[in-house]
């Protein structure tokens, strides 16, 4: 692969790098100067509009692994893999009524920990947290090994080195700005992200005669065109869930329903999966050309950079290397952001320090900023596993919240017991089947027994919660 | 049973002009964001 790792030359490679820093660092600074009080600086002060709102639903879900795995599963699972990671758009889609009801019941919220307390209980709460954050760490260490091997892949940067520029880029302006600086530079990410797919797949569109791919795919892989594929159309449940599990339960997605304003949340969500809904399709079939332009595919998370680079020359892979840039930043903004309030609110000011004063909590954060985009580095440094493996392994754990979540916002009868039982058979059976049956069994089977298991325990064990305990000052002050 | 080739052609040709809409139609939001002061 070396003769590929060098398409654009390491200084082109650093001039980019260098020019979107800077424009991230500026852009997150300047919006960030809003951020004077603590719901400014995590939830960008509870107003964000539709337009931002929809553009940094879309950005954030256009993770790099949209862009890297999109292609993957294409080449792997053929066309169910695109149009099973298409059905992640399902997660968006879903939670827009979800938001509609978090932003009613919570109007002060301000974390999914916030929730699970409220309404299920510390034990619930803690369980919650530890897959919750174990997650978003999993997510933000497979985005910064992926920004590494991007820049070493294209550019021939070194992966320690550019791994080590993106981390630091994003924890710079994240520590700015907060969700100011996040939500601002999603939008200028998604043009730049959207624009940039058009771009490439139109020309490789055009330049690769598709008759020419479909007939050599006929011949040489028949299996990625089969329409009774079980293992695809099995990837493609498994995606759908895990893509409900990984909204539903992350306080990414709940910190942007509380940052919205109340009219634009749930059409910020409905929007959003519409627009991203599309984007694995486009990015990902690139990759079924590969074996007709005769390349040479060491590692699959690399195919849809290798194929617009070959196919494009210098400018596809400029144009690739700024897509990639942008929805590696879009992602890893938000999960240092979401991630820190997780922490800040749920663990230290709700365990450690109650009495937290406000300049306190906002020190905390900044440092909790910090230390997650350290310890990401530590552990990103020794390039492990492909992406896939590293981030469908969280797959049954977060798909076992889905339903504790969903029947704890619209039931009144969901209990505690129930969503603790849920997350624990849902992550045990889920990864059972991930280690013995395969990563595409693993959220289908998680959710399914969780699902099982929470409704049994509703029914053996009705409970009778009021919402009006899920705003927490309300609820404070009437007590 | 295979995908045939006119569907995969014409489902990506489908998404590559809905993301070229999506890009319109994110600049227009914010302009009547704007227009309507209520971006943040």
């Amino acid at each position: 692969m070396e003769h590929q790792s060098y398409i654009i030359s390491p200084e082109h490679g650093w001039i980019i790098i260098a020019g979107l820093s800077v424009l991230w660092i500026g852009l997150g600074y300047y919006w960030g100067r809003r951020a004077k009080s603590m719901d400014g600086y995590m939830l960008a002060g509870r107003r964000v509009g539709l337009a931002l709102g929809t553009a940094t639903v879309m950005a954030t879900w256009v993770t790099s692994n949209t862009t890297m795995l999109a292609p993957q599963f294409a080449l792997e699972l053929g066309i169910w893999g695109m149009i099973a990671y298409s059905t992640a758009a399902l997660g968006l889609l879903l939670f827009a009524p979800l938001a509609a009801r978090i932003r009613r019941l919570m109007p002060r919220g301000y974390t999914s920990g916030d929730f699970i307390r409220l309404r299920y209980g510390k034990p619930a709460w803690v369980l919650f947290l530890l897959i919750s954050i174990f997650y978003g760490f999993i997510w933000l260490i497979s985005m910064g090994m992926a920004g590494g091997i991007l820049m070493n892949a294209i550019a021939g940067i070194p992966y320690e080195i550019g791994m080590s520029v993106i981390l630091f880029v994003c924890v710079a302006y994240t520590l700015f700005g907060g969700l100011y600086a996040v939500i601002g530079t999603d939008y200028v990410q998604s043009v730049l992200i959207l624009i940039g797919i058009v771009i490439i797949g139109v020309a490789v569109f055009q330049l690769v005669d598709f008759g020419t791919v479909y007939a050599d795919l006929s011949t040489d892989k028949p299996m990625l065109l089969n329409a009774l594929l079980p293992a695809s159309i099995m990837a493609v449940f498994n995606n759908l869930l895990f893509g409900v599990g990984e909204v539903f339960h992350s306080n990414v997605w709940w910190s942007r329903v509380f940052a919205m304003s109340q009219k634009a949340g749930r059409r910020a969500y409905l929007i959003g999966g519409l627009i991203w809904l599309p984007v694995p399709v486009a990015a990902g079939f690139i990759a079924l050309s590969s074996g007709s332009i005769g390349i040479n595919i060491t590692r699959p998370d690399m195919v849809g950079p290798l194929v617009a680079a070959n196919v494009l020359g210098q400018a596809g892979a400029i144009v690739v290397f700024m897509v990639f840039f942008c929805s590696l930043a879009s992602s890893l903004d938000s999960l240092l952001a979401s991630t820190s309030d997780l922490i800040t609110q749920d663990i230290y000011k709700k365990m450690i320090k109650p009495q937290a004063s406000e300049a306190q909590l906002r020190k905390a954060s900044s440092r909790i900023v910090l230390g997650l985009g350290f310890v990401a580095w530590i552990v990103c440094l020794p390039r492990i596993g492909t992406l896939a493996d590293v981030l469908f392994f969280a797959g049954p754990l977060v798909a076992s919240t889905i339903w504790p979540i969903a029947t704890g916002l619209f039931w009144r009868k969901a209990n505690a017991r129930g969503a603790i039982a849920g997350m624990i058979a849902g992550s045990v059976t889920g990864l059972v089947f991930y280690f013995v049956v395969g990563w595409y069994s693993a959220s289908l089977i998680g959710a399914a027994t969780s699902m099982i298991v929470v409704v049994l325990f509703t029914y053996l064990f009705p409970g009778t919660f009021e919402w009006h305990k899920l705003d927490e000052k309300t609820a404070a002050s009437n007590a | 049973m295979q995908f045939p080739e006119l569907f995969v052609e014409i489902m990506i040709m489908v998404s590559l002009g809905l993301i070229s809409v999506s890009v319109i139609v994110l600049i227009v939001l914010l302009i009547v964001d704007f227009v309507k002061q209520r971006v943040w």
